[in-house]
């Protein structure tokens, strides 16, 4: 199995006004390609640093992290920015959606960071910004705003965002966190189609029911307890003593 | 990332719309400030442009007009036959402010220029008139009037006025040459040397000699020759015309560029306020941006396009409507036509300053765009 995200050891600390928060004690991560990896903790647990580090938006104080096989610690700022851009998806739990563009030109924005042969021309990339929201179901939505949009297309046009520079796995920040159980459930349905369709998911979640059929690795002060292997039979609700 | 900044642009529109306002009033003001000194300066260069060529002989001490100038005719006559001078155009001269008015607006006085009937170019120059140019054969009162002085005294071309008891009859009316200042043509009144020694009571007396050099002789040379000839008395020349409205012009410059910079500087500080008003509320966005693989140098390309539009279509609308409101300005203050074009000069200068305003406007907020943590970005609220 290819390995798209090993990180070895890590640590983070924060000086925050002469007191040491270390965020991230010796934590070692390994997503391989293909898989629905969900990171559960509680608040203060390094969710969210490992989720920065991960999404190369920060760098740990100690140890090494491998992105689909290159060190990001070597790597200049805006080398890990071009990274992002190729090989990264991001979806928010606010859904960050920019609000003065319409959904089309959302999902095409990504590709304006790409460079070099990557590059596309406006037609191309419009093209494809419209064949990434057919996927997800809003090619009738495209030239509507944001804010005419209910939470849950809004989330589906940030999934199409985040495909559509073909990226080697997608970060989602608790994607579900602002939608209702329905939405949810379409949410999760979806993500789970964008990932039998080969792309990587890392996903931070509060929500058990949506770590179904995903592997859970479980974070609590800044370590990981990892769970390999823990997915579950279809129609089979985790609950936290399973894990 | 120009179209994503109009796309910004449009999405808040009020307030779009009360900087483009601020930004058009301060380029108004700058057009406007901007040709009060074109036409000053272009003023005053026609003003100049009747000494063109030209030397004055005069009183030791007496700077130009020479109407302070009292020299006795006799002197005049010497100069006159001297070989430097080119007899046939040049002439002596008296120059006195004319006492009295009788015009509408009680207007500073004029000033009287005797001269040779027939040697009228030596002060006129090329200057159009309408009507007579010469005073041969015209009444020893006859007199061709500047155009502020026509003004100013009410009088048409045959008309008669009478000025303290000195009763004078327009027969030629000159072409507006300059800004009207005092000391040329527009607030002049040429007659007979004869007569304007009767009206300002200088019997045998003239303020100058308004000489033109002989054909085979420079300016130089001419000076230099009548200088060491007559070593009391002064040579006036082109060179110190100049300076001397250099002289009177350079307090009026440095006070209106003095303005126009206080202007530019408000028009920044406007779009520099709004600009940060809009990187604050785009943290988030900005956040997202970095995240999603922006580079710093677009997001400050965004920034700045933003800044730029705002400038440009108050700048755009700020020049068409300069033209308009001068000329309404000018019905204000006395003019009777809408006349005015806007010089190129002007323009170009005015887009120059948007284009400065709208760049380095938006300098400072997509510097600090950039310095925005993508991490602190994304959790703002």
């Amino acid at each position: 199995m290819e390995n798209l995200v090993n990180g070895n050891s890590l640590y983070k600390t924060y000086d925050l006004g002469g007191i040491q928060v270390n965020a991230l004690r010796g934590l070692d991560i390994n997503v391989d390609k293909g898989e629905f990896v969900s990171i559960m903790g509680p608040s203060g647990s390094g969710k969210s640093t490992l989720m920065n580090i991960i999404g190369c938006l920060d760098t740990p104080t100690e140890g090494d992290l491998f992105i689909d096989g290159k060190k990001t610690s070597s790597m200049t700022e805006s080398e890990l920015t071009k990274l992002r851009a190729e090989k990264i998806g991001f979806i928010f739990q606010t859904f960050n959606l920019l609000p003065a563009l319409t959904v089309r030109d959302n999902v095409e924005f990504p590709m304006r960071n790409l460079s070099g042969n990557k590059k596309l021309d406006k037609s191309s990339r419009r093209k494809r910004a419209e064949q990434c929201l057919e996927s997800v179901g809003l090619g009738h939505r495209m030239n509507y705003l944001p804010a005419k949009l209910s939470g849950g297309e809004r989330q589906r046009v940030a999934i199409a965002r985040a495909l559509v520079n073909k990226p080697k796995f997608i970060l989602a920040d608790e994607p579900t966190g602002n939608l209702d159980s329905e939405a949810t459930d379409n949410i999760m349905q979806l993500l789970h189609n964008v990932n039998q369709s080969g792309t990587t998911i890392i996903m931070v979640t509060h929500d058990i029911e949506t770590t179904k059929n995903t592997r859970i690795l479980k974070i609590k002060d800044g370590a990981i307890e990892d769970i390999k292997n823990r997915y579950m039979e279809p129609n089979t609700v985790p609950t936290p003593n399973s894990i | 990332m120009i179209d994503i900044a109009f796309k910004d642009f449009k999405a808040k529109k009020s307030r779009a719309a009360m900087c483009i306002i601020g930004v058009m009033a301060c380029v108004l003001l700058i057009g406007v400030v901007n040709i009060v000194m074109y036409e000053m300066v272009s003023g005053l260069k026609g003003d100049l442009g009747t000494v063109n060529g030209k030397l004055y002989f005069e009183q030791n001490g007496t700077s130009f007009p020479p109407s302070g100038s009292i020299i006795d005719e006799s002197i005049g006559n010497n100069v006159l036959n001297q070989s430097v001078v080119n007899t046939q155009t040049s002439t002596k001269a008296l120059f006195a402010p004319l006492q009295g008015s009788v015009s509408d607006t009680g207007d500073s006085p004029t000033m009287v220029v005797g001269v040779t009937p027939g040697k009228e170019q030596a002060f006129i120059g090329n200057t159009t008139v309408n009507g007579k140019s010469s005073l041969v054969g015209e009444s020893d009162n006859a007199v061709i009037i500047g155009s502020e002085a026509a003004k100013d005294y009410n009088v048409t071309l045959g008309s008669t006025f009478t000025v303290n008891d000195n009763k004078f009859k327009v027969v030629g009316i000159m072409k507006k040459v300059g800004t009207g200042w005092p000391l040329t043509i527009d607030n002049s009144m040429v007659m007979s040397l004869a007569y304007a020694q009767n009206v300002s009571d200088r019997p045998n007396l003239i303020s100058t000699v308004i000489i033109t050099p002989n054909g085979q002789y420079s300016a130089q040379e001419v000076e230099n020759n009548l200088q060491s000839a007559y070593p009391k008395y002064d040579i006036y020349t082109e060179a110190d015309t100049q300076k001397t409205i250099d002289k009177n012009l350079k307090g009026v410059m440095v006070f209106m560029n003095m303005v126009i910079v206080m202007i530019f500087a408000v028009s920044m500080v406007l779009i520099m306020n709004v600009m940060m008003m809009s990187v604050k509320e785009k943290t988030k966005d900005i956040g997202t941006m970095r995240a999603i693989g922006t580079k710093k140098r677009s997001i400050m390309l965004l920034i700045i396009y933003e800044s730029l539009i705002l400038s440009s279509i108050g700048g755009i609308i700020g020049i068409l409507l300069i033209s308009p409101i001068y000329n309404v300005l000018g019905i204000f203050m006395g003019a009777t036509s809408f006349n005015f074009t806007m010089p190129p000069s002007v323009v170009l200068q005015v887009a120059l300053i948007v284009l400065v305003i709208g760049t380095f406007s938006g300098l400072l907020p997509a510097y600090l765009a950039n310095k925005i943590s993508p991490i602190e970005a994304l959790r703002y609220e």
